[in-house]
């Protein structure tokens, strides 16, 4: 047995080692779950550190008050903006002092609530009430140095509109719970509100200055004229910006009181829809020249009373002559007008209508936007193509007039207006709806109105302004048939004549003390306001500058200028 | 099992051995020398890192939280200014510099004969300009150009102001007659008007500056003729503005009721 074979040695694990085995295989499971916490761990942080972005600042822009973004005229002035303002509310359930007590303490820190309606609130049922809804920051802290746990102060956005009661029916209002109810804020709701853009202020195209011009000018009318409305707007006839919008009577917006219907409330410019007359009949004048039916200005139209069906159209001055073409403009012929739309036909009247935006509802960026009328397609009979040709039997707003009158004097195109600001230099695109000399002619010829005709006290002396007079009269409310006692007096009309930078309509609605014509009543407005605005709007006075009206020599005859 | 000690030997039966085997007996005693040095070493290191990371990490969240601070103190700040910025902006409102202007200042837009295309047309100026501007209706006041005769010396102020806002009057004092013509023109007062002392001068007890309920009950009546800066006026403001600043909640200027309360023009709604 010496030489003893290679034996296989048994080794049988002994508990130990088997212990030891179980134990080993625990510690690597440990270490693998050790190292996928730590994989997982380092996974989130190089996730954290390489795909999300910044931080957002929520905190800090619900902190510093900026809940809807701000509005401001196109220099930059501050037209809304937005605050925390405080409130103060009672939890009925949580008042542990004598109300009465309370109430009389709170009387006398916030005089203005009444001391009912304080009481109220303490008992009220349910758990929550208002106190007083806007309070000031020192009634504030008078409030909280009470020491009072069931009264506490809430912070509640407030929108604050600095020029009060300015350009109220442009900007609009915000209700209690600060959504917008009523012009920019209204059709804005949503850019004002995005949480991207709130720190970006909404700028309108608006010019603060102008504004205010354009306001005073038409309420001291107003005034003197003892009238119950009146609406102004200046538009740039370039880009079609709406520069200025004013509607009187307005409102403060702060305190936007009243329901939604009072006078105060409804914005003429742009949703009232009137019969506004002769301002349309270098409109009609144009739409002749364009579409080929008056080849020469020195057609004479005789002023004898037209008869068309059961409507009778006659001048209200006729004058004893025939009259060219300036002169039907210049004399405010109707007869005149009415031939010239008689000549043109429906087709050509509705289709130039419909360029120019009269068969829609009004442009621009607001909500309260008024409808025309006009007459109904299968009612639209030659007798309905002569009013039109005058303005009568078609009811437009303000803001459509103006647009028409920017798209007539700019060249001929037509751009819808707009209430933003359009960046400089960039060219906004417009269809053309007049040839270059049909606008060149008609802008000689609104020139010459202020110069010789109707329209002689809207004449500002060095800015060469052009327009036309509007009087008619308002359309009854009961019966069909015009009410000889009321008169909407227009005047709508651009400056400088000899290269139209902008559009001005003035109109006051139902003057009753003094005259009620339109060159009396408008025209000195229109005159005031060119003569305030136009320093502001870099246009230079020029005494010695006029428009080249030669092609109307020996079709009209001019007036001696006072001191001539 | 070659992983068990290799000094574990089977032969014939099964010898099972637990111990690490004798090697482990071996210089025990500085065996456990090197271990105590080596642990404390090991201690020591662990706190030094330990101290090391909180003293960090209390440095940091001291930094986090004094920067923290910093941000709440900027918006406050921030809040404030913008509050400062709005009663600014209340208080120099385009309606109420309106208001100043038809009532105090008489400032009118400056007309075309004021704009020469050629210096040589300053010879001109010489001689009184032929058509005169007429003031904005918003004036609403039969003013005419209060033309600035040389004033006694107790009225320096109103000389000086009237002569710059009114620019065009300054060639008239020679010739104030030169003007029936145009004056009798003008659709209001015909005679050239010369602010004399006894000219009633705006006190601020019914200024335009206090905005308040008392404003809004006074029926709108015709605007007195602007009365231009004096020496009085600054008096009266300046007194107003003390007063103001003593009074505080009484006298009620504060912002919400500024905007709260508005123009008075508007509120006639009929």
């Amino acid at each position: 047995m010496s030489a003893a074979p290679a034996r296989q040695t048994l080794r049988i694990a002994s508990h130990r080692q088997v212990a030891m085995e179980v134990a080993r295989q625990r510690l690597a499971l440990g270490i693998l779950l050790f190292i996928g916490l730590a994989a997982a761990i380092t996974f989130r942080l190089v996730n954290l550190s390489l795909f999300d972005g910044p931080p957002r600042h929520h905190g800090l822009g619900m902190i510093a008050g900026q809940q809807r973004a701000d509005i401001i005229d196109r220099n930059g002035v501050s037209l809304a903006s937005s605050f925390r303002a405080f409130a103060l509310a009672a939890r009925p359930y949580d008042i542990v002092g004598n109300r009465d007590e309370l109430a009389d303490k709170l009387a006398e820190i916030i005089p203005e609530r009444p001391h009912e309606r304080i009481r109220a609130a303490l008992d009220g049922p349910g758990k929550f009430h208002f106190v007083a809804r806007r309070i000031l920051p020192e009634q504030a802290e008078e409030i909280r140095k009470l020491g009072e746990p069931g009264l506490t102060i809430e912070r509640e956005t407030e929108r604050l509109y600095p020029n009060v009661g300015m350009a109220a029916h442009l900007i609009g209002y915000t209700g209690i719970d600060g959504t917008g109810e009523a012009g920019i804020e209204r059709a804005f709701e949503e850019r004002l509100t995005d949480p991207d853009k709130i720190d970006i202020p909404l700028q309108l195209a608006m010019d603060a200055r102008v504004q205010q011009a354009l306001e005073s000018e038409l309420a001291n009318q107003m005034k003197l004229s003892a009238a119950s409305g009146a609406a102004g707007i200046v538009m740039d006839v370039h880009t079609g910006e709406v520069v200025a919008m004013a509607s009187l009577p307005a409102f403060n917006s702060n305190r936007p009181t009243g329901i939604v219907g009072m006078k105060s409330h409804m914005n003429r410019a742009t949703l009232g829809v009137y019969e506004l007359g002769s301002v349309l009949k270098p409109l009609t004048v144009a739409m002749g020249l364009e579409a080929g039916t008056i080849t020469n200005l020195a057609t004479k139209f005789p002023t004898t009373p037209l008869r068309v069906g059961r409507f009778r159209i006659s001048d209200s001055h006729p004058r004893p002559h025939p009259l060219t073409i300036p002169e039907v403009l210049i004399y405010s012929s109707n007869v005149g007008s009415a031939r010239i739309a008689e000549d043109m036909g429906r087709e050509t009247q509705e289709m130039f209508l419909k360029k120019l935006g009269f068969m829609d509802k009004a442009p621009g960026e607001l909500l309260e936007m008024g409808r025309t009328l006009t007459p109904a397609p299968d009612n639209w009979r030659t007798s309905s193509v002569m009013t039109i040709g005058f303005g009568h039997g078609i009811a437009i707003t303000p803001l459509h007039l103006a647009n028409a009158y920017a798209t007539l004097v700019n060249g001929g195109i037509h751009r819808p207006a707009t209430f933003l600001k359009v960046p400089e230099g960039r060219e906004r695109p417009g269809e053309r709806v007049f040839s270059e000399q049909t606008s060149h002619l008609v802008n000689g010829m609104l020139r010459l109105i202020v110069t010789t005709g109707t329209g002689r006290q809207a004449e500002a002396p060095g800015y060469r302004p052009g327009g036309k007079t509007g009087t008619a009269e308002k359309v009854r409310e009961d019966s069909r048939g015009y009410d000889r006692r009321r008169n909407i007096t227009t005047f709508a009309g651009a400056f400088p004549m000899d290269n139209p930078q902008y559009v001005l309509v003035t109109m006051i609605d139902d003057p009753t003390v003094g005259s009620r014509m339109a060159g009396t009543v408008a025209g000195p407005v229109f005159k005031n306001v060119v003569n305030r605005i136009a320093p502001i709007l870099g246009i230079a006075p020029d005494i010695e500058k006029e428009p080249d009206l030669s092609a109307f020599e020996g079709l009209y005859t001019p007036r001696k200028r006072p001191g001539q | 099992m070659a992983w068990l000690n290799p000094q574990l030997r089977a032969v014939g039966g099964v010898r099972l051995d637990t111990g690490f085997g004798a090697g482990t007996r071996r210089s025990a005693a500085s065996h456990s020398n090197r271990n105590w040095l080596s642990t404390s070493l090991m201690l020591g290191f662990t706190m030094a890192a330990a101290l090391t990371s909180y003293m960090v990490s209390t440095k940091v969240s001291g930094e986090r939280a004094e920067v923290e601070a910093l941000q709440r103190k900027n918006a406050a700040i921030t809040s404030e200014l913008k509050a400062l910025d709005a009663e600014l902006r209340v208080r120099s409102r385009l309606p109420q510099l309106q208001r100043w202007n038809d009532e105090v200042l008489g400032l009118m837009p400056i007309s075309a004969q004021q704009y020469l295309n050629v210096p040589a047309q300053l010879a001109a100026f010489g001689s009184a300009p032929d058509t005169r501007q007429q003031a904005p209706a918003s004036a609403g006041n039969g003013l005419s150009y209060a033309i600035a005769k040389p004033q006694p010396a107790q009225q320096p102020m109103l000389q000086q102001t009237s002569a710059s806002s009114r620019p065009t009057a300054t060639p008239a004092p020679a010739a104030p007659k030169a003007q029936p013509a145009e004056q009798a023109a003008a659709p209001k007062p015909a005679a050239p008007r010369v602010v004399r002392d006894s000219q009633p001068v705006l006190h601020l007890a019914s200024a335009p500056v206090d905005d308040s309920l008392s404003a809004a009950a006074r029926t709108p009546t015709k605007p007195g003729r602007p009365a231009g800066l004096d020496t009085s006026l600054i008096a009266a403001i300046d007194r107003a503005a003390a007063e103001e600043r003593r009074s505080g909640g009484d006298n009620p200027t504060d912002l919400l009721r500024l905007v709260s309360h508005g123009e008075p023009a508007l509120l006639a709604g009929q």
